[in-house]
């Protein structure tokens, strides 16, 4: 007899009000209330209309602030955001969903959660949900077809988890969300793809690409190639699409692209064809692993970056702004996804009860372009080519701009006596 | 019970059906029950907890929330191995790893009845907060303290940091220079004490240790220092992360590697061998590890006890690539 979905639910009605062990209200639940007895009454919980009756706006103005959605003036958006700090309103999102709350879990679908951006995704979302009181159950899945996405939010199912937020890089998944029951809210993350079948979160990767894009025209380079990732994946082809279109409209010429996966293995490959080919002076990589492999590459075909070829990645990862040399890239930020995915879930969850307007589909966040020394201007035409030297050290970045507060110093610092008249 | 039943002044039997989560109890009765229960810090006895624990097909997991290279994959191998088990995976993540938030997370399984608990505990702190747990709760630490009576599951961070310096040593190296992890991270203990290890039965005078928070940061800041320092010929790094700050850091000052300084990191991060140069490196088999830890935990929850001696170590390879080489002439 399984009587774990019963009792489950039974739990998460309590659980939901309560910690079962320290009694505290879950809205005010700080570390240090250890072992303090039931408080006997609570506070009422902040919820959206207080926020937008201090804020002074409608319902629904909130819900589009809350949603990032693009018609909302900055000076109301700023308003909002005031009236939800001083209400504390992030904290008691879950508070709303009581009423539909069924097992205080949330089910995440993952996939190559040992990549950067999955794994930072994954995190992300586990942060926002513990902050707003929720469990997390993993299932990962080996690939993305559709039986495995399905068998996953089967597993998910059977274990009572109230929505399921799916890191889904590819379109398969949201196909296979399509055919979840409407009783089951699934919200899909990263991948955006074109389908409508799951409320959506990502990254803006074509606003991101255009940005690494236009940073490299910008800097004199008469076009930039790219070090793509996989073919099927939508954020490899929004990154194509982004770098692209930048192109087109600089009247540069588009270069063919190659495919690759997600590691430096593949940027190594992609790396070592560009570096034979003169022409090539400015390299977008579609993130941070495959840059470094292009690096290599370069390294190992006596380039000199950025002297020789400028390269940007994307991802920003905590190691890039230590690569030979520091790595110009474009920052996501996952902790922000996570949030964004967890509150568009809850958005939805409730709007199935509520009387409420209905959530955006789809939440695009802005990624930022973060200068480092990788990127310069191109060689002028009438210098010739240095001779390839590997064992040679790279030399400070032309570009006086100021590196990011991650990256360390630019090489301006000075050898000690001992060690600069070395042989 | 009766201690509970009496200071939240309700009957035997409604303490045990909110334990039980019947339906049959309402709110504030329910409400008034929990607080007895956590004012007098009552634990229910091993049949009401089996009672809670016997159906569930969840493992609950406590790991460090970070997308760290090591404790990433680490979580997701484990994932896999539980879920080829039939088991689903709950997961509470800590920020900070200190004994009140791994505590925290530990409760909030309990709160779920997972069938069993995994702790990914590698920091000292998070001792107290397991030796509270009552002892009918299936346990499996990975990576905790060897020196606790826990089924534990570890990867050899002596063996694996001794193989690391031996390796330079024989490369020529009349010393090796160790950039650690925290101190209060077992990893980095272990790896410190291989360092030592190896050094002493070499007969290598030991250079003063310089610590790391095993980020590509903290290996650049030493790398600034070590950069300066003539005499430095081989380091032995706790991490790939650190290794990359070091290089880096190398770098800037003219310092070739291999030709003058070797570098051996730990890890071995998929991009390790893209570094400048690729990077020789210790790899521990996560797989492996996840494995074992799953197998304990299966067999604590089928046999009902709890074998504090079962102690798995996974013995990790080292990976040579090409940032070892003999000392430059003096």
């Amino acid at each position: 007899m399984d009587t774990a979905p019963l009792s489950l639910t039974l739990c998460a009605l309590t659980s939901g009000i309560v910690t079962a062990d320290s009694g505290v209200p879950l809205a005010s639940r700080k570390p240090a209330t250890d072992g303090v007895p039931a408080a006997t009454s609570r506070p009422r919980l902040t919820v959206m209309r207080d926020v937008a009756k201090l804020a002074g706006v409608s319902h629904q103005t909130v819900s589009r602030v809350l949603n990032n959605h693009p018609n909302v003036r900055d000076a109301t958006r700023q308003r909002v955001l005031d009236a939800m700090r001083s209400l504390n309103y992030r904290r008691n999102l879950a508070a709303r969903t009581l009423v539909t709350r069924q097992s205080g879990t949330l089910g995440i679908i993952g996939f190559e959660t040992t990549l950067f951006g999955p794994a930072s995704m994954l995190y992300g979302i586990e942060s926002a949900a513990r902050d707003a009181g929720y469990l997390v159950s993993i299932a990962s899945v080996r690939d993305l077809d559709r039986r495995q996405v399905l068998e996953a939010v089967d597993r998910l199912t059977q274990h009572s988890v109230d929505g399921v937020i799916a890191i889904a890089p590819k379109q398969s998944v949201n196909q296979a969300l399509a055919q979840v029951p409407p009783s089951l809210q699934c919200v899909a993350v990263g991948g955006a793809g074109e389908s409508d079948a799951a409320p959506t979160v990502s990254i803006d990767n074509a606003a991101g690409a255009r940005l690494a894009t236009q940073h490299l025209l910008d800097l004199g380079h008469a076009t930039v190639h790219h070090a793509a990732g996989p073919s099927d994946w939508p954020e490899s082809a929004e990154r194509i699409d982004g770098w692209r279109s930048t192109l087109y409209a600089a009247g540069a010429v588009v270069p063919a692209v190659e495919h690759g996966w997600w590691d430096a293995e593949s940027g190594y490959a992609q790396g070592n064809a560009m570096a034979k080919d003169p022409n090539v002076t400015a390299i977008f990589c579609s993130n941070d692993r495959i840059a470094l492999g292009v690096l290599r590459a370069l390294h190992e075909a006596g380039k000199r970056v950025p002297e020789d070829v400028s390269v940007v990645g994307f991802d920003d990862m905590p190691d890039s702004g230590f690569f030979v040399p520091p790595l110009t890239t474009v920052h996501q930020d996952f902790a922000e996804l996570g949030r964004r995915s967890l509150a568009l879930l809850l958005e939805h969850m409730t709007a199935t009860t509520a009387a409420d307007p209905q959530p955006p589909q789809r939440v695009l966040l802005t990624p930022q372009l973060v200068l480092r020394t990788s990127s310069g201007p191109p060689p002028s035409p009438t210098s010739p080519a240095l001779p390839p030297s590997p064992a040679s050290p790279p030399a400070a970045s032309p570009l006086p701009a100021s590196p990011s507060p991650a990256s360390p110093a630019p090489a301006s610092l000075a050898l000690p006596p001992s060690l600069a008249d070395r042989p | 019970m009766m201690d509970v039943a009496r200071l939240a002044g309700v009957s035997h039997q409604t303490v045990s059906r909110v334990l039980n989560e019947h339906p049959n109890v309402s709110e504030p009765t329910r409400l008034k029950v929990r607080a007895a229960i956590a004012e007098l810090g009552y634990r229910p006895n091993r049949t009401a907890r089996a009672l809670v624990t016997g159906t569930s097909k969840v493992i609950g997991v406590v790991a460090p929330n970070t997308a760290l290279y090591g404790p990433a994959s680490m979580l997701t191998a484990f994932e896999q191995a539980a879920q080829d088990s039939g088991f689903a995976v709950n997961v509470g993540s800590v920020r900070s790893l200190n004994e009140r938030s791994i505590a925290d997370a530990v409760e909030r399984h309990l709160d779920q009845r997972v069938a069993g608990l995994v702790v990914i505990a590698p920091v000292a702190s998070a001792g107290p907060a397991l030796a509270r747990l009552p002892d009918d709760i299936p346990l499996v630490t990975i990576d905790g303290d060897p020196e606790r009576a826990s089924t534990l599951v570890t990867v050899d961070q002596v063996a694996g940091a001794r193989a690391a310096t031996e390796h330079l040593l024989a490369a020529g190296h009349s010393t090796v220079w160790h950039i650690s992890g925290p101190a209060d991270w077992f990893d980095a203990a272990g790896r410190v004490r291989g360092w030592e290890d190896a050094l002493r039965a070499a007969g290598a005078e030991q250079p003063p240790l310089l610590t790391g928070d095993w980020s590509a940061e903290s290996g650049y800041r030493n790398g600034k220092l070590l950069a300066r320092l003539p005499e430095v010929t081989a380091v032995f790094t706790a991490n790939d992360h650190i290794a990359l700050g070091l290089l880096r850091a190398l770098s800037e000052h003219g310092r070739r590697v291999p030709e003058e300084i070797s570098i051996v990191g730990f890890d071995d991060v998929p991009q390790a061998a893209y570094y400048t140069p690729p990077l020789t490196t210790v790899r521990p088999d996560f797989d492996a590890v996840a494995t074992a830890g799953v197998e304990l935990l299966l067999a604590q929850i089928e046999s009902g006890t709890a074998d504090l001696a079962a102690r798995r170590t996974i013995a990790p390879t080292l990976v040579t690539r090409d940032s070892v080489a003999p000392p430059p002439p003096r």
